[in-house]
């Protein structure tokens, strides 16, 4: 069985993709925050199994609210081997920053850009192989009310699970920062079981962006001497 | 301070702007979290917000990144923006 999670911001037709791809009839709300607690559903496609599970609709993966939070400790705690980024295509510039979010804690990616039908409605033009390009994954038009692109969005899933070796496509920083999540990197580098657990990089940026989860996670596993001086580079 | 009492150049905390106004956002005056919460809706410095309801002493609803978005009163007030009437 493939597992994959639904993923995007409020109010982009999440639920209703979540409804199509698992015929399941959830109730979908025409106002923001109706998925509170993740659900899941599961389809049959060319043989295969896969269960979806559709996480709270959120803009960021903060642990200061408790939907963000809810969904960022799936991603990284249950480790789904797909994860589907669903966009609002009439809004890439706002959708695609939870997708760098989630290239940083290396989710093996599948992009669902949602609403191609306002996309063309409104004159708008996205290249869509070009977004693919640039996000490092497989991108796929969807018109969730229609069920437009529905079959090839369940072929992407199905074989990203299968092709878990591409590289990822992540953001960089500038010189300074970049030199930060080095040296943090190499502290938690030198941990038994943190590594193994999560990327080392994520662990890192969420260090300097000061979270306060990530902080007590690091800080219950390392040394005291390897927290002084993860402590030593994050107030430099 | 009145509602248009917005000098030039300077900055007017948003919450101060009029209805159906726009302003262009130049620093928010809040704490990391507050601030962070807003950058991840949207709300970061050189972004376009349009302000389309807003009657003190209610709540805001704005237009930011082809979203709306409703804004709590008092974290609109540190919220600075740079009117814009190029529009």
């Amino acid at each position: 069985m493939i597992r994959a999670a639904l993923i995007g911001n409020p109010n982009v037709g999440k639920t209703e993709i979540f409804n199509r791809l698992t015929g399941l009839s959830q109730r979908v709300g025409n106002f923001p925050g109706v998925t509170v607690e993740k659900k899941a559903g599961r389809f049959y496609h060319r043989g295969e199994v896969v269960e979806v599970v559709d996480l709270p609709g959120i803009y960021s993966l903060t642990c200061n609210a408790r939907d963000e939070l809810v969904a960022r400790q799936y991603l990284v705690e249950e480790r789904p081997q797909v994860v589907v980024d669903v966009v609002d295509g009439t809004s890439l510039e706002r959708n695609l920053y939870l997708t760098s979010l989630l290239q940083e804690m290396e989710a093996n990616l599948v992009l669902a850009v949602n609403r191609w039908d306002m996309v063309k409605a409104r004159n708008m033009h996205i290249d869509l192989e070009g977004l693919s390009e640039l996000m490092g994954c497989p991108a796929v038009f969807t018109v969730a009310t229609t069920g437009y692109g529905l079959q090839t969005l369940k072929e992407a899933i199905i074989q990203a699970a299968k092709k878990r070796d591409r590289k990822p496509i992540m953001p960089t920083y500038a010189d300074r920062e970049e030199g930060l999540i080095k040296e943090l990197e190499g502290i938690i580098s030198q941990d038994r079981s943190l590594p193994k657990r999560y990327p080392k990089r994520w662990l890192a940026i969420m260090l300097i962006e000061k979270d306060r989860l990530v902080w007590e996670l690091v800080a219950g596993s390392l040394s005291s001497d390897q927290v002084s001086r993860i402590e030593e580079v994050i107030l430099r | 301070m009145n509602s248009s009492g917005s000098v030039r150049g300077a900055g007017t905390p948003l919450a101060l702007l009029p209805q159906g106004s726009e302003g262009i956002v130049k620093h928010v005056a809040a704490d990391a979290v507050a601030s962070g919460r807003l950058a991840d809706i949207g709300l970061v410095p050189a972004a376009r917000v349009r302000i389309l309801i807003s009657r003190p002493p209610g709540d805001l609803l704005v237009m930011v990144k082809q979203t709306r978005i409703a804004l709590d009163r008092e974290i609109a007030m540190k919220i600075i923006v740079k009117e814009d009437d190029a529009r």
